[in-house]
Order: structure tokens, then C-alpha cells, then sequence
């Protein structure tokens, strides 16, 4: 899928596409609590609801469920790339948020999930070369 | 320097980054010590092993040591001690039924191996980033509950690599007899000790059979059982391994590190660093730089 991207000072930014429930909501859920920054102007306001960065300079790209044949409610998982997951689980446990599970050894690293009272699920994702 | 600390739940945390240190008679509980620079050196009883970057040892509750730090670059150690009550309450969480652990969530005693074997396990992968992040959130004097976290993964990764390293590996072993295979399996073990301690010496099969106490072939023979390889290519490995990471870590040049990894020649090192990581030496600490 061709991604529809953000304009930063005159150049296409992409970010990885994610879909969610209630988008806007989600993204108020996203900059308030998991500490994501709104970058950019959407491309296509269509599809794309906003271009978000965190704080590792990850973009992500998310766009509303609504769209064609994409029908469930619960399929919608954002992976947020972490540098340190242990640390993470133990900032947002504060914060009241819903914790699906502990952080759990997966085989691309260290990963932990949540919820947002819409559906959308975010894995925090720490990934880890285990080549060496 | 010197930090330490003592967590709300007595487990503790030690670090020292020094040139030369010396401790004797030294006797806490189950510890696990990782170097993250330089090396340190145990004496444990008659045997002496040193810690490299890489590696890491465990020391059992009320085993007797004296540790020597004497480093011509900085050495950069760490330490975790197990308090007795975080250990039992870990065995006991993983033991029990979800049931049991709600009727009775605390001092329940469990009767679990609480003696570990004492040698050189690899620093690698999980337990590698794990101990990395301890230590950060160490210096950075973080919150006693996030370091404590750490401390549960570190115990957690280590049980699961006491299972590989050691469970798993011994029954790798033809004897028959429960009691000569772990007997063995010790032996073999302080041969593999021998080596990372050494790998930086000129050591022979005679040397290493003569410290473990068994015959070059009964050595040779029950060693590549365990590890799938010969003391001599586990001695090779020793060196690139700690040559892989002074290219990264060190300014040395490609020759110190040939001589400081105990190789003789640079060709050879550089065919064999080829052979096992699919770079030249100068093209590794390029490629990481």
C-alpha cells in the first residue's frame, strides 16, 4: 500500500499505518497518555487522521478503521517501538492504564500490551538482535 | 568508585569502576557478577577464575571468595545479591498454583534448589540487555520498584539459562550413572572455567586436563559432548569473542588485540575473525562503529 505521508518542511514524511477505533480519541489517548506527538499535515485527509512521532523519533501513521473490508473491532494493534520495555510498563502502570499482560519474553525481544477503552490495543514492543 | 545499594526489599546492587581493587574473605548471598570493561578475578576454595566482558559468574549463599581487580584500563564490574526472602518468594510464585498463591500468598517455605553451579555462564542475548538496562537505571539512581524489576529478570533469564546451561547440557553426557555424569559434568565445567579465564595465555589440552582433573582424551572426548566442539575450538572462540568486543569497545590496535586475545599471528586471527563473523577485523569496527 502506498503510504500517504506527512509534509515536513517540503518533504514526504511516511510512517508506519495503523488503523484504529475512534481514531480521534485514540490519538487524544496516544498524546496525553503514552506521551506521542502530533508532526505534520495529513496528505490525504481522507484516509490518513494524523502523522504521529515518539519519543524515539518513530513516526506512525494513523488512519481510521473505517475503511473498506477492513470490518473488525479488535484486530487493531499498534506497535510501539521501545528502547527500554521494562521501563516503559512501569510509566504507564501510574497513569492508570490498562495493562493486558506484564512484559513477556517474545521472539523478536521484550514486549507488553494495553488497551484504550475503544478496542485498540498498543504492544510495546522492545526488540532485541539475538544474531550475536 | 563505589556505589551500592540496598533495596526496600534487601536485595543489593553493587558497582565499582577502578584500576585495582582487592577483597578477601568475602561471603554474601546468591550473587551474580558481570564485567562490563576490564576483567575481575575470583578465587573461590583452590580455583581461580577470571571474569571477562561476555560472561558472568554466580556465587552461591555463604561461599567464601576473594575478588581482585588489577586492570591496565579501566574496569567497569557490577554486581546483584539475591536477599534469601526475593529468592524464596520467586521460587514460590513459579512452583505453585494460581490457586495456592492466592490462599496463601506469603511465607510459605518451598523446597527448592537454592545452590547453584558456580562457573562462567555466557552475558548474551535477554539476560545481556537486561543487566545493560540494571545497570543504567543504577547509575541514574532510579526507583527502587524499577530496579527491582530488573532484579526479577535477571533472576528469571538466569533460571532459564541455568536450564540450558547446565540441565539441559549434562544429560548431554553417555555416563550413565547420575552421580559420575554430574561429577563429570563439574569437571568439565571447570576445564570450560579454565579456559575463559585463560583464553588469553598460550594453554595446552594438558594444562586444561591437568586443572579439571581429567585425561586430554577422556577431556577431549566428553567435552565435545557437552559444548559440540573441541577445547581447542572453544578456546579459539573464547579469543574472537573478546576480540570481537575490543574492536568495538577499545582503541587498541588490530596487532594489541592480536597479542592482548593470545593469538600469535594477525593472519591467522584475521582468517579465523573472517571465517566466524564474515568481516575483516578492520571491517567489523568499521561496521559498528
Amino acid at each position: 500500500m502506498a503510504l500517504q505521508g506527512v509534509v515536513m518542511n517540503s518533504e514526504v514524511i511516511n510512517g508506519t499505518p495503523f488503523y484504529l477505533n475512534e481514531p480521534k480519541r485514540a490519538l487524544d489517548f496516544l498524546v496525553e497518555k503514552l506521551g506521542f506527538v502530533r508532526r505534520g499535515n495529513p496528505m490525504s485527509k481522507k484516509q490518513n487522521i494524523a502523522m504521529l512521532c515518539d519519543k524515539y523519533g518513530n513516526f506512525y501513521e494513523i488512519f481510521s478503521n473505517n475503511r473498506k473490508g477492513v470490518n473488525s473491532k479488535n484486530d487493531f494493534n499498534l506497535i510501539i517501538n521501545t528502547s527500554d520495555c521494562l521501563q516503559d510498563f512501569y510509566n504507564v502502570n501510574p497513569k492508570g492504564l490498562s495493562a493486558l499482560n506484564k512484559p513477556h519474553y517474545v521472539p523478536e525481544g521484550l514486549a507488553f500490551e494495553i488497551s484504550d477503552p475503544w478496542g485498540n490495543k498498543y504492544t510495546f514492543l522492545e526488540k532485541r538482535d539475538y544474531t550475536n | 568508585m563505589k556505589t551500592f545499594k540496598v533495596l526496600y526489599n534487601q536485595n543489593k546492587l553493587y558497582s565499582e569502576i577502578t584500576t585495582e581493587a582487592s577483597y578477601t574473605d568475602q561471603k554474601n548471598e546468591l550473587s551474580l557478577h558481570v564485567v562490563f570493561n576490564g576483567s575481575e578475578k575470583y578465587k573461590i576454595g583452590k580455583r581461580t577464575v577470571t571474569v571477562f566482558p561476555g560472561n558472568f559468574l554466580i556465587l552461591n549463599e555463604g561461599t567464601a571468595y576473594d575478588r581482585t581487580i588489577y586492570s591496565d584500563s579501566i574496569a567497569n564490574t557490577f554486581a546483584i545479591f539475591f536477599s534469601n526472602k526475593f529468592l524464596r518468594d520467586f521460587q514460590y510464585s513459579f512452583s505453585s498454583s494460581e490457586q495456592d498463591l492466592l490462599d496463601e500468598p506469603i511465607d510459605r517455605e518451598v523446597i527448592q534448589q537454592n545452590t547453584f553451579l558456580e562457573t562462567i555462564y555466557p552475558c548474551k542475548g535477554d539476560i545481556k540487555y537486561n543487566l545493560t538496562h540494571l545497570i543504567d537505571h543504577f547509575n541514574e539512581n532510579s526507583d527502587d520498584l524499577l530496579l527491582d524489576d530488573y532484579i526479577y529478570h535477571s533472576l528469571l533469564l538466569f533460571y532459564r539459562l541455568y536450564y540450558k546451561e547446565v540441565m539441559t547440557k549434562s544429560n548431554c553426557l553417555d555416563a550413565l550413572n547420575v552421580s559420575t555424569r554430574n561429577e563429570l559434568f563439574k569437571r568439565l565445567t571447570v576445564a570450560k572455567d579454565y579456559m575463559l579465564s585463560n583464553y588469553n595465555q598460550d594453554i595446552s589440552l594438558e594444562d586444561i586436563s591437568r586443572q579439571s582433573c581429567l585425561s586430554p582424551t577422556h577431556l577431549f572426548r566428553t567435552f565435545k559432548q557437552i559444548y559440540n566442539c573441541s577445547p581447542h575450538q572453544y578456546l579459539i572462540q573464547a579469543r574472537l569473542d573478546n576480540a570481537r568486543h575490543m574492536l568495538q569497545n577499545t582503541n587498541y590496535t588490530l596487532n594489541e588485540i592480536v597479542n592482548l586475545v593470545g593469538f600469535t599471528c594477525p593472519s591467522t586471527f584475521i582468517k579465523l575473525f573472517k571465517n566466524k563473523y564474515h568481516f575483516t577485523p578492520g571491517g567489523y569496527r568499521n561496521y559498528v562503529a
